[in-house]
């Protein structure tokens, strides 16, 4: 289907409810996909999503998020979910532009939805960020500032994705724990629509504001301290982990040292 | 002045922790000067920046 043609065919919420229903449908998802096939007009939007969160998690994001990026060489590889092989050949056909401009259209609807979503999608999302500089980071931190996340982000309901993210990557290093229980935004992909289930994604879109943090140092060999040894109380203090960066940045050339485990709490805006 | 045992040994105690102190954690080298400032506009780009991939 054209671009143009399914944006006049289909109300978000139309896309949103159906969207909502996929990882969440209690029976097979077999019949699921014969239920919802069995409508030629919803069968079609079905595709529709299932594509848009396929490329979303194992396509060319760069195009979900600019189809004006859209390169039909990039698109050919692309990984199928697993709804996705199950749907008539529509899902695993390379993608045309227009998929991308479906997908863009879908995936900034679903992000800002409140979407059928299991209980643990509307908790805690975790988001890593890495190789940041001093300022930046510090900035990060820092409580009370509003920040935009973009129209099409990738967060996850594991923490461990979003550590592993970061492990091993130059300082700074911070992980974003994402309070989503006031707006229960976004939409929840995995087992059955995400190209990497593992990774138990919510797609996401909007605001944060930072509400906290704690960093742990673990460097355990700055010298000169405010006191011998290294840091062993977590740092709270906006102050304190100024003056503690400055340390770093004074005393630790070497970029790959692992300075401290650092978690930034924001909540997700409406 | 006369000074008790346990005086004389709180004494040294407590000269001791002033040298180690010093010698660890000199007052001039812990009282750095802070340079590094907040940078919103740079953390705002680095979130549009890294949020555009996925944590693969």
């Amino acid at each position: 289907m054209k671009f143009e043609e399914f944006k006049k065919t289909y109300k978000p919420e139309q896309i949103i409810k159906l969207a909502g229903k996929i990882e969440n449908y209690d029976g097979s998802i077999k019949d699921f996909i014969d239920k919802v096939t069995s409508d030629r007009n919803t069968g079609t939007l079905l595709r529709g999503i299932v594509k848009a969160l396929m490329l979303f998690t194992g396509g060319n994001v760069a195009s979900v998020r600019d189809p004006e990026k859209f390169d039909p060489e990039k698109s050919k590889q692309f990984d199928l979910s697993r709804v996705g092989r199950m749907l008539d050949n529509y899902a695993s056909q390379s993608p045309i532009k227009d998929d991308y401009q479906i997908s863009n259209y879908i995936l900034k609807i679903l992000a800002q939805s409140k979407a059928k979503k299991p209980w643990n999608a509307t908790q805690e999302l975790y988001r890593g960020l890495h190789s940041l500089s001093a300022n930046a980071f510090l900035a990060l931190c820092k409580p009370g500032t509003v920040y935009s996340l973009g129209e099409i982000i990738s967060t996850s309901i594991s923490a461990a994705v979003a550590t592993n993210f970061v492990n091993d990557k130059p300082r700074y290093q911070l992980v974003y724990t994402l309070d989503n229980t006031k707006i229960k935004k976004g939409i929840y992909t995995a087992g059955r629509t995400s190209a990497y289930a593992h990774e138990e994604e919510v797609v996401l879109g909007g605001k944060i504001k930072i509400t906290g943090f704690r960093m742990i140092p673990t460097y355990n060999d700055i010298s000169p301290f405010e006191y011998p040894g290294p840091y062993h109380d977590e740092i709270k203090d906006f102050d304190k982990l100024m003056e503690y960066v400055q340390l770093i940045e004074n005393f630790v050339e070497d970029k790959k040292v692992r300075v401290g485990e650092v978690t930034v709490y924001a909540e997700v805006l409406p | 002045m006369k000074l008790t045992t346990k005086q004389i040994k709180e004494m040294i105690k407590q000269e001791l922790r002033k040298i180690l102190k010093e010698f660890k954690a000199p007052e001039a080298a812990r009282k750095v000067e802070i340079t590094v400032q907040p940078d919103f506009e740079a953390a705002q780009q680095e979130i549009l920046k890294q949020f555009a991939i996925p944590q693969e």
